[in-house]
């Protein structure tokens, strides 16, 4: 099964094309250039690089977040697009679950850390059991002590991987009563081939929707002042 | 010559909306998505709720317009998408996915104006239009007089200077407590009120200057509300919203009709939002007629935003080879 994996939920743009456990190529961007005008041109350099055509793709998977939210849905309108062109099946894969994918030989707890602002970080919990990665928690917004004290619940070491877990770490050695490091910084940014490899454990399907994990503002302020979700009738 | 096909998509605002557009004139499909039960709560438009429901319904729509169509994306020439102007995060999801859509099909794709499209609109509602002509685009995030030379070239003879006509409603409209989007609702009071009750001011500018401004008489409707509330008179709603319309009318129309003359145009098109104002439609014929000008307006579905518009407007870029690469991007304050 041959897959194109894209990002581009936090800083990083990236694409990939996996043959089942083979990498074929990978472009990753890290730059403040706005993924509008630079996802669709490395998606055309990859393939142009690698003689292939989207024909050649059985599947497309694509960060729902967290993150950005409007980078997860730049990312997300490109997967679906490329998807309608040629009936693609989609697999909506989950940005925190891709930033522990990286870190495939630690044995302890993983945590993927993005700043959230607002006094909260977007983070879950991870564990590899073999080659399986095994998600212990669902994504979530807290706040640095919340996620102290679900750390504390857990008996192993924790890593904390992804861009942001370094402004966090000090904070939260601090209070953590156990060994907490941080991952190597060449996997620490969001892989393009991360996302491809895990939708290969997932389904693929017509249909992906974004997981923010976060309310807009508007939608908060409106429940708080009326009770009840904007949605309801 | 080939029949051209064009599948277009609109995301600039609060309406998600794909269509299926022939030559530029024929409408094959033109589905229309609108989030504005969801805005009204608001009483406006909330950026990153239009933006994820424009990414939750973009596919969909697509779909239903295809099979409104009876054609297959295989059948397009073109993916044409608006790219300006709007809200950026509303305006990326459509961007997006038409990028990915035409670069997967190998097709061209073609960057619209929104504006552009409101003009266009004319096209699909009058199969024999042709430039040249006079334009009025007004809506709730323009207000425009062009003198249109050629599809798709015009000359800008004037803009406003601070709110757009549809601007000024909506914060009127919240003043008397009618609901959003204000226009309507004005529209509808008038009709029950005396347009001569209140005489609120008329700004024309400087003589010749086809700009418009409207801050001046929004404020002057709050001041009268404001000075009415502290000596405890009753105000008539509809007495003050026909006052207000009518002045707004006095000046567009007064402008509109300056400009035809100067520029010698026989041809008068209104487009956009407000273009459906019934004051607007009645008055401008009346006044038109005194000078022998013919007017045009869309009807009321191809007023509002809608992919229709954009496919045609796309269609007279498609014959001038006007695309797009991947690097487009969104561009929120983009101009006519
Ligand atoms: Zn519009």
């Amino acid at each position: 099964m041959i897959v194109l994996g894209i990002d581009a939920s936090t800083q990083t743009a990236g694409v990939a094309i996996v043959n089942n456990e083979m990498l074929m190529g990978e472009i990753t961007i890290n730059t403040t250039i706005t993924h509008s005008e630079k996802l669709m041109v490395i998606v055309d350099q990859l393939f142009s690089n690698l003689n292939l055509k989207l024909d050649d793709i059985d599947g497309i998977a694509v960060t729902i977040g967290p993150g950005s939210f409007t980078g997860v849905r730049i990312g997300m309108a490109t997967a679906l697009g490329l998807a309608k062109a040629k009936n693609i099946s989609l697999a909506g894969i989950s940005t925190i679950e891709g930033l522990a994918y990286n870190n495939k030989n630690y044995r302890g707890i993983i945590c993927p850390i993005q700043d959230a602002r607002r006094n909260q970080i977007y983070t879950g919990f991870f564990k590899f059991e073999g080659d399986n990665l095994v998600r212990l928690s669902p994504d979530m917004a807290i706040s640095i002590a919340e996620f102290v004290e679900k750390a504390n619940t857990y008996e192993e070491d924790i890593l904390l991987a992804g861009p942001d877990a370094n402004k966090f770490i000090e904070e939260i050695k601090l209070k953590c009563d156990r060994e907490v490091t941080v991952s190597p910084f060449n996997l620490s940014l969001p892989r393009a081939s991360s996302i491809a490899y895990l939708s290969m454990t997932k389904e693929f399907g017509k249909n992906i929707t974004p997981n923010y994990v976060r309310k807009s503002q508007a939608e908060t302020s409106y429940e708080e002042i009326h009770g009840k979700s904007v949605y309801d009738e | 010559m080939n029949d051209i096909i064009i599948l277009a998509i609109e995301s600039s605002c609060d309406e998600t909306s794909v269509a299926v557009i022939k030559n530029g004139r024929e409408i094959l499909s033109n589905i229309i998505y609108s989030q504005i039960g969801i805005h009204k709560k608001f009483g406006g438009v909330v950026p990153e709720i239009a933006s994820r429901r424009h990414i939750d319904k973009i596919d969909l729509i697509v779909e239903q317009s295809l099979e409104q169509s009876k054609l297959k994306l295989e059948d397009m020439d073109a993916i044409a998408v608006t790219y300006g102007p709007g809200l950026v995060g509303a305006l990326l999801v459509g961007v997006s996915y038409s990028k990915a859509l035409a670069y997967g099909l190998q097709k061209p794709l073609i960057p619209v104006n929104h504006i552009d499209g409101h003009i266009a609109a004319n096209y699909l509602a009058f199969s024999d239009l042709k430039p040249p002509y006079i334009a009025l685009i007004v809506s709730g995030g323009h207000t425009h007089i062009v003198d249109v030379t050629d599809y798709g070239k015009y000359i800008v003879l004037g803009r406003t200077r601070d709110d757009a006509v549809g601007e000024a409603y909506d914060k009127v409209a919240r003043t008397l407590g009618f609901g959003y989007p204000g226009g309507p609702f004005i529209d509808e009071a008038a009709k029950l009120g005396n347009p001569n009750a209140i005489n609120f001011p008329r700004s024309y500018l400087e003589e010749g200057s086809y700009d418009f401004s409207f801050s001046g008489i929004k404020s002057a409707v709050l001041n009268y509300l404001n000075s009415a509330k502290m000596k405890g008179i009753e105000i008539n709603k509809n007495d003050v919203a026909a006052s207000f319309q009518e002045a707004i009318m006095d000046v567009l129309i007064n402008k509109i009709i300056k400009a035809s003359l100067e520029f010698n145009h026989d041809k008068i098109i209104i487009a956009g939002g407000v273009a459906a104002n019934s004051r607007l439609r009645e008055r401008l014929k009346e006044e038109a007629k005194k000078h022998h000008l013919e007017v045009l307006y869309p009807p009321l579905s191809l007023c509002t935003d809608n992919a229709a518009m954009i496919g045609s407007a796309a269609y007279y870029q498609f014959k001038n080879e006007k695309f797009a690469n991947l690097e487009l991007n969104a561009v929120p304050n983009l101009k006519l």
